[in-house]
């Protein structure tokens, strides 16, 4: 394969399961790499795989991620000449790309001014309103302001307050009266302050029984395609946790509809990099302009399955300032692919993170499989970071073969130590609803009685327990020091 | 003492009764059952039971034990002696306790302050994630044990209510 060097050396600002995708690339890529890390992730597995790793310091393991200064004397003593942000963390950073852009780095990502512009979710939607393209009806008001709680009355409930640098549901609530809108404000604006330094908010119509879908775009500044949308709707907590591409809500006409909006939008803004435009659409086909994300998103590869395209290589060399090669009719998607995100938390008990120790992994592995994932035996995951562990992508010529590869691929993923989502996951995979792609973003919520713990069987309980206490440490001590004989004949009295 | 598991919240007696070659007739909760277990590896075995075989892997940390067992993942825990049953938890005797690890961002009630039911006493935090801790009963904050920022471990006492019911008596 042709090999593109368009850079001497890039280094890596992130962590975990995206660390070690965009490490591949840039392997495949044949430009040698740099990762920095905080010491609670020295022994994950891009670290131990990059060129050179560089360890930052912080007073927490957050804080070095977000070291901006730190980031940016480590590039200029290393002679990094081009920086990937990952997502989360600082890619969406304008401040960051700044900082680079001033010692003459490049952030491989869209320009500071871009990032500044859709970035931000108020300012984004009015650029959106502003060209004509649809945008949910929203206050964008200071909260403290007077006539703010009167105004977000005054739009009808129920509203969905958000936070105005946010993402992932940080600083989000929905309110479904006005007795709850002040509490949920506070929460919002003090969540937004703590987790994006920002403490706007803002309230906008929410729309029930919607879905949650984007489109994935390319451009390089002045030329934008799009790679068809991924369909984000099942989510807890507001954030995803199954994506999959096409969406099975869409007719080829609304598809069309879609990403073309989404491709004026990213046109207008002369984007260049990978983005995607997140959209609200509703059961009688509308949809609304959501948020841009100028940066990978964590479902990418359910587009790259679809497509073919690499879209970490595609963003790296539109960072390089090369022309977009491809063209709209290159992208031509087949199949469907489906991913689920492998979360540390109890899933049956209001999703609460889980910690613990990762003591024994087997990956799933197969054609038409895809397992990105930092895991390794012996990290610690601790409450420090987000709890996504991995991603799972499976890919069939048809949505059903797509299900049924996730599903087989599922059991045979095995992770002792850490509690993760993995049983939730398989039933909501199964479910009928899901099944039939008849679903909005309040699924989890709405059949939620369809989601909780098997009760055991008393062959399955007996099983378990025989083979916990057979294998259990404290057993194998006590067998080795009782002699034979006396085995044989008595009853322990332990 | 026969040694005790906890699997799916509910306690079980596994009584270790006797080998017989390289099988073991155990006693979960008086089911008698004779098990056999062979390694694959540290992480993998067969085990048979009463004739059946099942494939598990297991890892075991302390006295805790993950198994997988037909594609699904369990944990088993060793109660030993001194495990008492109060479980992790809000319990009804006004006492909040952290649901999981994590760091306290904003206390909303002051002590001496009545609180009712369910309403929310401090705001904590968990791998990004902001939580509620709802006041476990009706009463009167008397002590909170944590300060904005503390950092504190899953089952961590982070207050205690004086139920209305004992402040009337």
């Amino acid at each position: 394969m042709g090999k593109v060097r368009c850079f001497n050396k890039v280094m890596i600002a992130n962590r975990g399961e995206i660390a070690l995708r965009v490490l591949r690339c840039l392997q495949d890529m044949a430009i040698p790499s740099v990762i920095i890390y905080h010491k609670s992730d020295n022994q994950s597995p891009a670290v131990k795989l990059a060129d050179e790793a560089v360890e930052i310091i912080g007073d927490s393991a957050n804080a070095a991620y977000l070291d901006i200064e730190q980031i940016v004397s480590i590039c200029q003593r290393l002679g990094i000449d081009a920086v990937h942000p990952g997502y989360g963390f600082l890619a969406e950073s304008a401040t960051f790309a700044q900082a680079l852009e001033t010692i003459n780095v490049c952030f491989i990502g869209p320009q500071a001014e871009v990032i500044e512009l859709m970035g931000d979710k108020i300012r984004s939607r009015e650029f959106v309103a502003k060209l004509g393209l649809p945008v949910p009806p929203s206050l964008s008001m200071n909260v403290n302001e007077v006539g703010f709680i009167e105004a977000a009355t005054a739009m009808g409930f129920p509203l969905v307050v958000k936070a105005s640098a946010g993402g992932g549901g940080k600083g989000m609530g929905i309110v479904r009266s006005a007795d709850d809108l002040a509490i949920k404000l506070q929460v919002a604006a003090s969540e937004a302050e703590r987790y994006f330094g920002d403490s706007r908010i803002y309230v906008e119509r929410y729309f029930d029984n919607t879905r949650h879908i984007e489109v994935q775009v390319l451009g390089d500044g002045e030329n934008v395609i799009h790679l068809g949308e991924r369909d984000c709707s099942i989510q807890r907590r507001f954030q995803k946790i199954i994506e999959e591409s096409p969406s099975p809500a869409l007719s080829v006409e609304r598809r069309a509809a879609l990403c073309e909006v989404a491709v004026a939008i990213a046109s207008a803004a002369n984007y260049r990099n990978a983005g995607t435009v997140e959209f609200l659409y509703t059961p009688e086909g509308e949809f609304f302009f959501l948020e841009m994300n100028t940066r990978i998103q964590v479902e990418h590869p359910v587009t790259e399955m679809v497509t073919g395209i690499d879209l970490v290589k595609e963003q790296i060399k539109l960072a390089a300032g090369q022309t977009l090669l491809l063209t709209q009719a290159d992208i031509l998607p087949q199949g469907c692919a489906i991913e689920c995100r492998i979360c540390a938390e109890d899933a049956f008990n209001d999703f609460l993170p889980e910690v613990g120790k990762v003591l024994f992994v087997k990956e799933p592995s197969g054609d038409n499989l895809r397992f990105d994932s930092g895991l390794y035996q012996g990290q610690t995951v601790s409450t420090a970071y987000d709890p996504m562990l991995a991603k799972l992508v499976a890919y069939g010529s048809t949505r059903e073969q797509a299900i049924a590869k996730i599903l087989e691929a599922l059991r045979t993923f095995v992770l002792l130590g850490v509690k993760s989502n993995t049983n939730f996951l398989t039933k909501v995979l199964s479910h009928s609803r899901f099944v039939e792609g008849n679903f909005n973003t309040n699924f989890i919520t709405q059949y939620k009685t369809a989601f909780t713990e098997d009760e055991l069987t008393l062959s399955q309980a007996q099983t378990l327990l025989s083979a916990a206490a057979l294998s259990d440490t404290a057993t194998r001590a006590l067998m080795e020091v009782t002699p034979q004989p006396y085995r044989a004949i008595g009853r322990w009295s332990n | 003492m026969k040694p005790r598991y906890k699997l799916n919240n509910k306690t079980y007696t596994v009584d270790l009764i006797k080998t017989m070659g390289d099988k073991v007739l155990l006693g979960i909760d008086d089911h008698a059952l004779d098990s056999h277990i062979s390694y694959y590896d540290n992480h993998r075995f067969a085990l048979c039971m009463n004739g059946v075989t099942h494939d598990l892997y297991v890892a075991q940390d302390d006295n805790t034990l993950f198994l997988h067992l037909d594609g699904k993942s369990w944990q088993v825990e060793r109660l030993d002696e001194f495990t008492d049953n109060n479980e992790a938890g809000n319990n009804p005797n006004g006492e909040a306790r952290a649901p999981m690890p994590g760091m306290v961002v904003e206390i909303l009630v002051a002590p001496g302050q009545f609180v009712q039911t369910g309403q929310c006493i401090m705001l904590i935090e968990s791998m990004k994630l902001q939580i509620q801790i709802p006041a476990p009963t009706a009463g009167v904050m008397s002590t909170i044990y944590v300060n904005a920022g503390d950092n504190f471990a899953k089952s961590d006492l982070l207050a205690n209510i004086a139920m209305k019911k004992n402040l009337e008596a």
